[in-house]
């Protein structure tokens, strides 16, 4: 880290934005040593505001997006402000970052939304519920600047959007962004192997720069069709393959489409479930109830697993048993034959040079007789030339294996073994069948009584909730189906290409084309070669880093001796016999944060790191555990964590400290803050940043 | 019968299989068998298959062991008075099942033995005719093909393997 270059923010102004209303300023540590800045805050006070903030400001996006119009200002500006903003008032909101380098400033970068009101009442047509603008007559304008400093050492205001980008790309590439502005809930990701390997793939591609390789090979691939496709209009043949290679690929867009559109349904209706489930959470009963269907779910999710990994253990058996069971008695004829024909010296003896060899090893080697054999008697040499004779020959030699392997198959397909074994998988997935069923009554039941608590809204969220799962099953079931569908359009388009490109080679065309595929092929074929050999490198380098990380710091890292992250960015911590170590959720988090810090370390420059809610949705040891990680690691980094109070400053009843217990005794926070309540001079309410007192 | 290899000296396997013809074949004159043999291995387009993502080699031992184990072989269909031996099997990844190898092999012995009537000096001459054991072995799977093809049709959504099973079954009960 001490080579690269040092990024940091030192100071960060807000004005107006979100519920601060009025300018708001934080400033942050630059030092090396006390490098922690915290900012606390009850739920729902800001912090991840103030972190979206940033990101804002650096890029001029939001951190995730609510509506696909830009025109919108995504609730950054105070809402109170805009609420009373007169036809043809104008109200602004900003956010200025002070950057700094390992020599003072190098930028401030400024980002301004001005809003300018056309209608009387815009006021009703603000949407409380997700604290954002419906299109109301209310225009937005964006400007950013910056301060820097020009190529002869002058101070230059700019304020062209573009070279603006370019410089802040430079230091801050957006899609680098999970490095430096990092939200805490993507750690949770790291207990499910899928999430954790998609948030890996995603981050190798990134610092990769693999979507350019990716580009070049898509092009590449554009090119070869098109001229395929222009050479296939010359030739009746080729033009009907090209014509159903066509037809295949606008199926599959289709399918695509409906895909994507069943997607955006899916969630939604996950959205309304997931409300559904809150609002009977809020009621006493519902509670309970629900939290009895959480674990039988559970516990549903395991027999529905072990029933599928049952059924693929009967596919296997019955693959590899019921050809053995088949040839068993056949194998027992030709057993027999070749008995026979060893015992009419057509064959040699069944010995295995192995035993030979044992043989010769030992020394000396005593007769049945009692007579002790030396290494230097003629017997020796006879046991030599008899395994001589064996090696030579080739058909000895086969059949000796071969009946050495029709003694095995014979052995293994003994059908009582076999029965043994087919009862006992019979048996498996009947049971796990019938526990799955009482547990899907249980659950009927359950979901049945929640139907008859009464609510205060006077609400049937039974019902919904009965309503919307069929229709997020029925969805699920309609998208695997769509799913399974364009796998076999897949294979589908793949074997018509295949014919379409072996009729095109045959075909007498001009060999002008017939070169530019060529060298197009060889084009997209070097790409995807370097493309694997980039993604090797890097996921090598990240699995290196993560290693390092994870080992230093790991709960319990002394059960551990390596991180591995495969081919297909699965990543698992393993012991020294390689056998992967199920984590903890305390781990789990570790290793995500070992995540990050390795492919930081992979990077040019030593960036600020900003966590939001770095100890998300975890309690007790596994807490403590983390803490611990956090007040060791990121020397010299500039690191800012958003905490919760409760979090920060007290304990849970799982048995989790206070994080300020581990990070105040590391002497690394240079200051505190917290976000308040307050009311401006004029009335408003809104919030604050102040440093936190530590008596209060 | 598993695709993995198991612990035998390969190399002995490919030096047996130096002199088999390159291609083992199936009957490409009937219609079925061709589809089978074209959708049931590989990337399947039959997700629940016994034979998804397995080699074309596997179905035709299975279809053997079926033919053999029922007794029963055919020849190849005519059809305008020529055969259509589809030879699209390769040999080469016999070598990494040395069990499948064997099987024909046995399957050969036994029957130029008690089918064909030969002696046993003439029996050791297969291994320098392994386009003979081939021929008998083609003939059994292309007769146990249609046993195959007939337990694979009894498939339904909550028991893919029924037809299998049912086999297995009774070959245990046989025993």
């Amino acid at each position: 880290m001490s080579n690269k270059e040092r990024i940091l923010i030192k100071n960060i102004t807000i004005k107006n934005c979100g519920n601060f209303y009025g300018e708001h300023n934080i400033e942050l540590s630059d030092s090396l040593d006390k490098n922690f800045t915290i900012i606390i805050g009850t739920s729902g006070m800001g912090k991840s505001t103030i972190f979206k903030l940033i990101y804002w400001c650096l890029f001029g996006s939001h951190y995730d997006p609510k509506t696909e119009v830009d025109s919108t200002d995504e609730g950054i500006i105070n809402s109170t402000l805009l609420k009373n903003l007169g036809n043809g008032e104008k109200t602004s909101a900003s956010v200025t970052l002070d950057i700094h380098d390992q020599d003072g400033e190098k930028y401030v970068l400024s980002r301004t939304l001005t809003a300018t009101s056309h209608r009387e009442t815009n006021s009703k047509k603000f949407d409380e519920l997700n604290n954002s603008r419906i299109n109301s007559g209310i225009q937005i304008i964006s400007e950013s600047k910056m301060r820097m400093t020009g190529e002869e050492g002058q101070q230059v205001n700019e304020k062209d959007t573009r070279l603006i980008k370019n410089a802040i790309s430079k230091l801050f590439p957006e899609n680098l962004s999970d490095f430096f502005l990092f939200d805490g809930e993507k750690l949770v990701q790291f207990r499910t192997k899928s999430e954790a390997a998609e948030l890996i793939k995603d981050g190798i591609e990134k610092i990769s720069g693999l979507p350019i390789v990716d580009n070049l090979i898509k092009n590449s691939k554009n090119t070869r069709d098109a001229i395929i496709s222009h050479i296939a209009d010359k030739d009746s043949d080729s033009s009907v393959l090209a014509k159903l290679l066509q037809d295949t690929k606008e199926e599959m867009e289709k399918i695509n489409n409906t895909l994507n559109d069943k997607d955006v349904e899916l969630t939604k209706k996950q959205l309304e479930y997931d409300g559904v489930v809150k609002k009977i959470q809020s009621n006493k009963t519902g509670k309970d109830i629900h939290s009895q269907i959480i674990v039988l779910d559970k516990t549903k999710k395991n027999l529905t697993t072990k029933i599928t990994k049952t059924e693929s253990k009967m596919k296997d058996f019955l693959f590899d048993n019921l050809p053995e069971l088949l040839i068993r008695d056949t194998l027992e004829k030709s057993e027999e034959i070749f008995a026979k024909l060893e015992d009419e010296d057509k064959i040699p003896p069944s010995i295995s040079r192995g035993a030979i060899d044992k043989i010769l090893a030992s020394d000396p080697l005593r007769c049945i007789c009692g007579r002790d054999f030396q290494k230097d008697d003629g017997s020796w040499k006879k046991l030599d030339e008899i395994k001589q004779i064996i090696i030579d020959d080739d058909i000895s030699q086969g059949i000796t294996q071969g009946r050495g392997l029709i003694s095995q198959i014979l052995d293994r397909s003994m059908p009582k073994k076999i029965n043994e074994i087919y009862l006992e998988l019979v048996e498996d997935g009947r049971s796990s069948r019938e526990e799955k069923e009482k547990i899907l009554s249980d659950l009927d039941d359950l979901n049945e009584e929640i139907k008859s608590i009464e609510f205060e809204d006077d609400e049937d969220y039974g019902q919904q909730k009965k309503t919307l799962w069929g229709d997020i099953s029925l969805l699920t079931a309609v998208i695997a189906g769509w799913k399974e569908d364009l796998e076999d359009l897949e294979i589908e388009r793949k074997a018509r290409e295949f014919k379409l490109n072996t009729r095109i080679e045959h075909e007498k065309v001009d060999i002008t084309e017939r070169n530019k595929i060529s060298i197009i092929k060889a084009v997209q074929k070097f790409a995807s070669e370097k493309r694997s050999e980039i993604v090797d490198e890097l996921r090598n380098k990240t699995e290196e880093a993560t290693n390092r990380y994870f080992l230093e710091s790991a709960p319990e890292k002394e059960i551990f001796d390596h991180v591995k992250i495969s081919s297909k960015y699965d990543i698992t911590a393993c012991d020294a016999d390689d056998y992967v170590k199920e984590l903890s959720k305390g781990q789990s988090h570790v290793l995500g944060l070992s995540y990050v810090s390795g492919c930081r370390q992979i990077t040019n420059t030593n960036t600020f790191l900003f966590i939001d809610s770095p100890l998300h949705n975890i309690s007790g040891d596994s807490r403590n555990e983390i803490s611990q990680v956090l007040s060791k690691n990121l020397p010299g980094v500039q690191v800012v964590l958003f905490v919760t109070d409760s979090e920060y400053l007290q304990g849970d009843e799982r048995g989790a400290k206070p994080v300020r217990t581990y990070l105040n005794p590391t002497n690394k926070v240079w200051k505190e803050y917290q976000i308040v309540k307050t009311t401006a001079n004029d009335g408003v309410k809104g919030k604050t940043v102040e440093e936190f007192k530590r008596d209060v | 019968m598993s695709d993995t290899p198991k612990k035998f000296d390969i190399k002995d396997t490919k030096r047996i299989l130096l002199g088999w013809p390159p291609k083992i074949a199936y009957d490409g004159n009937v219609d079925e068998v061709v589809a089978f043999y074209s959708k049931a291995s590989g990337q399947t387009q039959d997700r629940t298959s016994l034979f998804k993502g397995k080699k074309l080699t596997s179905i035709f031992i299975y279809a053997m062991c079926l033919g053999k184990n029922a007794g029963l072989f055919s020849d190849y269909d005519k059809k305008d008075g020529k055969i259509d031996r589809r030879a699209t099997i390769d040999v080469e990844y016999f070598a990494s099942q040395p069990e499948y190898v064997w099987m024909m092999i046995a399957t050969a012995f036994d029957h130029a033995k008690n089918v064909d009537d030969m002696k046993s000096d003439e029996l050791l001459e297969l291994f320098d005719n392994p386009a003979k054991i081939v021929e008998i072995c083609e003939k059994y799977a292309n007769y146990g093909i249609h046993q195959l093809m007939k337990m694979n049709n009894q498939a339904s959504v909550g028991d893919p393997y029924r037809g299998y099973d049912e086999k297995l079954s009774d070959l245990l009960d046989e025993s």
